[in-house]
């Protein structure tokens, strides 16, 4: 346990937590748009800077890659620290101007427009490589990576085929702060990194659980059976229910 | 420590633990059936209330990629991070008991995390099938205590 302080609270967190779990924890509000608390930091979005002072000395940093360090002071909001986050939203809404995700974290730091111009391309991908991180690092099936350098830098499977790695389970477009990972589904498939999946159904009632690969890839990694993964909810809590009369009343009916 | 036990031969059907379920987590919306308890009818006059056993070695914790599912050491509920799900579902299917569901319209895994040690739904059961306590009570149902939420029109 280490001791230090946040806006003059003092606050206590494990030694190798970083400063933005650490304010998360006690309820101060920092914006980010780049971190997720099962993957590691990244500290590409920026937007989470904080001011440090330790021994006396300060400096802006970002906070999700900032260890908390005993007798240090973390101020999350100044007058610099929101000239500067509104200067990092420009930046990063000129990716995508018309980014909902985007265009909603630009209202609530009061950024009402971006004054740099920069066409590239305008895909609302910020590069923040949170998408690579919770496939690698969670899922485990390291299905893409960056590719590219400078603006031409994105997010890709290799050589942008149908990678043999990915799942389909969908995690980096859930995680996608900009939500623009695409997929599709339908009664018998699921499309996404332009891999199509057949989808596994219920044994019972037909409910899609997920694709063939992502139900073997978490058969594996946690060694249950494959009974544990051939039913949908609903059908297995009517089994428990029977199961639990069986118990209640025996032979008797039902 | 406090378990919830449930008793289904004491069961009389009157949902009342789905209702305050969903009252206790209403997010966006209240509705029985986003409730974490559900009741089964097995025949005309018998019901099996289903809720999370809280498995101590729970096929959703081992399944869950990012450790969205974390035993709370006081109430030893598994209980779900939000900040940490990616709704990847496969908790909701790993589960044997089917105790774990995505909810559509509020857009999150929900699961039974006892109200936080007060379950609802023990408290508004009018003929204790469910009950929070160290032990069961066995035989015939008590008299309610003073103090407990009896529903006056549905004491059996
Ligand atoms: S749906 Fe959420 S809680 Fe369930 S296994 Fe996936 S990440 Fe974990
Ligand atoms: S959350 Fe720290 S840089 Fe994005």
């Amino acid at each position: 346990m280490l001791t230090f302080t946040i806006d003059g609270q003092t606050v206590q967190a494990e030694e190798g937590q970083n400063l933005l779990e650490v304010a998360l924890a006690h309820g101060f509000d920092i914006p980010t748009l780049c971190y997720h608390p099962s993957v590691s930091a990244y500290g590409a979005c920026r937007l989470c800077l904080v001011e440090v002072t330790q021994r006396g000395r300060s400096r802006i940093t970002t906070s999700c890659n900032y260890p908390a360090l005993p007798g240090i002071s973390v101020v999350t909001r100044n007058d610099r620290i929101d000239r500067l986050r509104r200067l990092v939203m420009e930046l990063i809404l000129c990716r995508d101007p018309g980014n909902p995700q985007l265009q909603a974290m630009a209202d609530r730091l009061g950024v009402d427009r971006t004054r740099l111009r920069f066409a590239s391309r305008q895909d609302g991908c910020i590069l923040c490589g949170l998408c690579e991180r919770i496939c690698r690092e969670s899922i485990g099936a390291d299905a893409i990576s960056f590719v590219g350098r400078g603006h031409e830098r994105r997010l890709a499977t290799p050589f942008d085929e149908p990678s043999e790695s990915c799942v389909g389970c969908l995690a980096c477009a859930m995680v996608c702060p900009t939500q623009v990972i695409e997929f599709t589904q339908d009664a018998d498939t699921r499309t996404i990194w332009k891999r199509t999946f057949t989808l596994v159904k219920c044994k019972e009632c037909g409910a899609v659980l997920g694709t063939p690969e992502e139900l073997a890839l978490f058969q594996r990694k946690t060694g249950l059976d494959a009974s544990y993964f051939d039913t949908c909810d609903a059908c297995r809590k009517k089994q428990t229910a029977t199961a639990f009369a069986a118990v209640t009343w025996g032979g008797q009916r039902p | 420590m406090k378990r919830l036990f449930i008793t289904p031969d004491r069961c009389i059907g009157c949902r009342a633990c789905e209702l305050a379920c969903s009252f206790a987590h209403a997010v966006a919306l209240t509705s029985p059936a986003l409730s974490r308890i559900r009741v089964y009818p097995v025949a005309s006059d018998r019901f099996v209330p289903v809720a999370c056993l809280q498995c101590e070695e729970a096929a959703c914790v081992k399944v869950c990629p990012t450790q969205a599912l974390v035993r709370n050491p006081e109430t030893l509920a598994i209980e779900v991070d939000h900040t940490r799900c990616v709704k990847c579902m496969m908790c909701t299917v790993a589960c044997p008991f089917g105790n774990i569901h995505l909810d559509l319209r509020v857009d999150q895994i929900v699961k039974c995390d006892v109200c936080g040690g007060d379950p609802a739904c023990a408290r508004f059961c009018p003929s204790l099938a469910l009950e929070w306590a160290e032990r069961p009570t066995v035989g015939p149902v008590p008299k309610p205590e003073p103090g407990r939420v009896v529903l006056p029109f549905l004491v059996p």
